[in-house]
């Protein structure tokens, strides 16, 4: 947001600094004023140059000192500057952290790091000259394999322009989101009709999973995940509510608050699941991702360093490594 | 028990496989305008069925010059082989040879003369289904002993024996079948082999009008069957790789379509691009050629005539409640809808007796999602009806020909929004600069994509400018380009050939 209050003085103290040079004034103290207030109006300009297009604070100061040796125009190409990326520049889409480098295990499109992961699957998905049949095994090889990666790929091909690995993507795709809906709508049911605690608890625990699988494998899109994730947190909640609290439970809830970027919230539900015994290892990368949304790079190292089992876990014990410049 | 029409002989005998005059939807229809249409011709449909169990009754009036139906089913209750001898020898063994490797290998020709009589053919998969043949049996295992040694030996046999079957019932209808003029099938598959049989028994011309490729279709619907099992569980699988059995049945009907286009002339498309597929399937190109649907405008004019300042909030899915019309993304497009548009409401136009376990699935996940306020099954009702309070047409299908149901909604001036699939496109945007120049009569979507449906749909309910202009482009193309007339006049030249000096 810019500061209204410290550009107008900026302003009238460059406006102040011009009009000196032209009052019948004693050189030195005419030197004096204009250079105070060059000054402090070229401070001003500095400090209100969003940060995220500076680079670093040693280009600030070039900045500050190139308008201060060029007078008139370098003040007037920094307010051009402040106002071109303040304003003409705000609705551009940014992700949150976009200035601090992404990790290495985040980092270059997804949908290619996904392709990795599937043994080139992605690459013959996308050769529209190979052979239909060549493109049907990768297909077939895809629906092999699990997790969201998989559900992108499929997605990606019931896009297809051939109309039959369309169809047949669509079709692998559909089955893995038919199974999870046919558990919730059976778990539904029989939740309408339980009628002792136990079995309550029992069945929220079972949808608030379910619908945490759909969230998690990415079989909807985004405005559907997000309903998925309210469905969810509301049989977690219901579950714990009937006093079904578990660790398991707790740290549910804590990825789906993280999946909402609800950082309070997350790190009470992970507080939750230490203090009812889940082990440091389970709870600790949620912890970790938690500290990376806050950008609590310092304590992110700590929390790592201090669970040295993290590094020879599969999966996180690279992130870990990283963290901990092993 | 219904006591069905009989009749010696008819001019036009239809072969159809799962459709008229049991199951409702696009073909169904189409076939009962086309029997209406030509109240001058005597027809006669043999209907294929799977089993008894899945069809509950006649779903049409039968038309008054519907002469003859014959109602048969290729997986009636397994009945044990009779036990009695059979006849054998090396030609019968050469013949199950030639037959296996024709199948095998679809391109290679159609097999010779023998094979493409029926008496023969049911004669020698009579012997071969029954294992009584002389050498049969050698021949299943020497096969499956080349073939496929690392799957189940069962799940091989039976899948011959189910290959064989359906085969062997065709022959035998196309033994006893009464004449007819000329033969007219809606698909290739099982009808369309019956179609062949009987061209080459009397020597009378096969049509084929095909409203979406069955080939492949069923190649789809095999390669994603969970009941044909890999066999190969014990050891290590590529799961890439098609099983045997698997392939075995996708070349199947791929020789199936090849039988039936080595026998019908002219093998007509709805549109271009299943000319096409036709052509790449092993239809001879000279005899392919494209006739569009076309509907009873008369109808709905009035609707169409209708002044409509604003776009009632109401998107109508008209169809059968089936995997294929994908009517899920249809409930999810109206769940994203809802967040733009509170007072949207999502009408689901269709019988759900087709696919009950599917229907459930639907109603479940209008349940999970939270908008059973706003998604209504209504069941089967009056197009018209429906199309008077509808404000866009919603086809999220994953597969389609050229639906009669976009033509319907053009024809009563209501927009639609479609997938991009079949000839929707086409409808929608039209073809060529005469038929694009009468501007979009809606919008086409990716399939699977509930939040581009609902873009799409808001953008013409809440702009109604738009709305009217599309509205008014569906009119004047639906008037233009898809009249009944029109294509009752392309078929009444080609029934005029084929029929020939029947009648008289």
């Amino acid at each position: 947001m810019l500061n209204i209050g410290l550009l107008s003085l900026a302003f009238v103290c460059e406006t102040v600094a011009l009009v000196v040079l032209f009052q019948p004034l004693p050189p030195p103290l005419q030197l004096a004023v204009f250079g105070l207030a060059h000054l402090l109006a070229c401070c001003g300009f500095s400090w209100l140059l969003p940060a995220r297009f500076s680079v670093g604070k040693r280009a600030g100061r070039l900045v500050l000192v190139f308008s201060f040796f060029v007078p008139v125009l370098g003040v007037m190409g920094m307010a051009a500057s402040l106002w071109f990326f303040s304003q003409a520049r705000k609705g551009r889409k940014r992700s949150k952290f976009h200035s601090s480098p992404l990790l290495r295990s985040l980092g270059g499109e997804p949908r290619a790091a996904a392709a990795m992961g599937e043994g080139g699957a992605w690459a013959r998905l996308r050769a529209k000259d190979l052979p239909w049949g060549r493109r049907v095994e990768a297909l077939m090889a895809v629906d092999a394999t699990s997790g969201a990666h998989a559900s992108r790929l499929l997605q990606w091909a019931a896009g297809d322009g051939d109309d039959e690995i369309r169809l047949l993507a669509f079709h692998l795709h559909d089955g893995r989101e038919k199974k999870l809906s046919s558990t919730i709508n059976q778990t539904l049911a029989k939740l309408k009709k339980a009628s002792g605690v136990r079995a309550q608890v029992e069945l929220s625990s079972t949808l608030a999973f379910a619908y945490w699988e759909l969230v998690y494998n990415e079989l909807a899109e985004e405005e559907l995940l997000q309903v998925y994730l309210g469905e969810a947190l509301h049989f977690a909640a219901q579950a714990e509510g009937l006093g079904g609290e578990s660790l398991s439970l707790s740290l549910l809830t804590a990825r789906l608050h993280l999946r909402r970027k609800d950082v309070p919230r997350a790190e009470q539900a992970i507080e939750k699941a230490l203090a009812l015994g889940a082990p440091p290892d389970k709870a600790i990368p949620y912890k970790a991702e938690l500290y990376y949304m806050q950008r609590d790079f310092d304590g992110l190292r700590r929390l790592l360093v201090g669970e040295p089992r993290l590094g020879h876990k599969p999966g996180i014990g690279a992130v870990a490594a990283f963290w901990c410049g092993a | 028990m219904q006591a069905f029409p009989r009749s010696d002989r008819v001019d036009i005998m239809l072969l159809l496989e799962g459709t008229f005059p049991y199951i409702r939807g696009g073909v169904s229809s189409w076939v009962n305008q086309m029997i209406q249409g030509f109240p001058d011709y005597r027809f006669g449909v043999v209907f294929l069925g799977s089993h008894p169990d899945d069809y509950a009754g006649l779903k049409y009036p039968l038309p008054a010059n519907l002469k003859h139906l014959e109602v048969h089913y290729l997986y009636p209750e397994y009945e044990k082989p009779s036990a009695k001898a059979s006849f054998g020898g090396p030609e019968i063994l050469a013949a199950i040879k030639s037959l296996h490797a024709w199948f095998a290998n679809p391109t290679a020709g159609t097999g010779g003369d023998k094979l493409a009589n029926p008496e023969f053919i049911h004669a020698t998969i009579d012997a071969f289904q029954s294992l009584h043949a002389p050498g049969s049996w050698d021949f299943i295992t020497g096969t499956y002993q080349q073939q496929c040694a690392d799957s189940s030996f069962l799940d091989y046999l039976w899948t011959l024996r189910s290959m064989h079957a359906p085969i062997a019932r065709i022959a035998a209808i196309a033994k006893g079948l009464i004449p007819a003029g000329c033969y007219h099938t809606i698909s290739t598959g099982y009808a369309g082999f019956l179609g062949a049989l009987l061209s080459t028994k009397w020597k009378r011309p096969l049509l084929l009008s095909e409203h979406g490729i069955y080939t492949k279709e069923r190649r789809i619907d095999l390669l994603q069957n969970d009941l044909l099992t890999e066999g190969r569980r014990s050891l290590p699988r590529d799961p890439s790789q098609i099983s045997y059995n698997r392939a075995l049945w996708i070349r199947f009907f791929a020789t199936l379509g090849r039988i039936c286009y080595g026998a019908a002339d002219p093998i007509i498309a709805l549109f271009e691009e299943t000319r096409q597929q036709q052509i790449a399937a092993g239809a001879a190109a000279e005899r392919t050629r494209v006739i569009a649907n076309g509907i009873d405008t008369s109808r709905l004019a009035a609707l169409a005539a209708k002044e409509r300042e604003f776009p009632p909030p109401v998107l109508s899915l008209i169809g059968r409640i089936v995997p294929i019309k994908d009517i899920q993304t249809f409930i999810r497009s109206i769940r994203v809808l809802s967040l733009r548009i509170p007072e949207i409401q999502g009408w689901i136009v269709g019988p759900d007796d087709e696919d009950p376990d599917y229907a459930l699935e639907c109603r479940g996940l209008v349940e999970s999602l939270g908008v059973a306020g706003q998604v209504h099954f209504l069941g089967f009702r009056d197009v018209a009806e429906i199309l008077e309070a509808t404000g866009v047409v919603v086809l999220s299908s994953i597969s389609e020909g050229q639906p009669l149901v976009i033509l319907e909604a053009f024809a009563a001036g209501v927009p639609v929004v479609a997938t991009d699939v079949g000839s929707c496109r086409q409808l929608l945007y039209g073809l060529g600069e005469e038929d694009a120049a009468l501007g979009a009569a809606g919008e086409i979507v990716g399939i699977n994509d509930p939040k581009a449906l609902a873009a799409a749909a808001a953008g013409l309910l809440q702009s109604p400018a738009r709305w009217q202009a599309a509205r008014k482009a569906g009119q004047a193309r639906v008037e233009r380009f898809y009249t009944l007339p029109r294509m009752l006049a392309a078929y009444r030249e080609l029934y005029r050939k084929g029929v020939g000096q029947w009648q008289g």
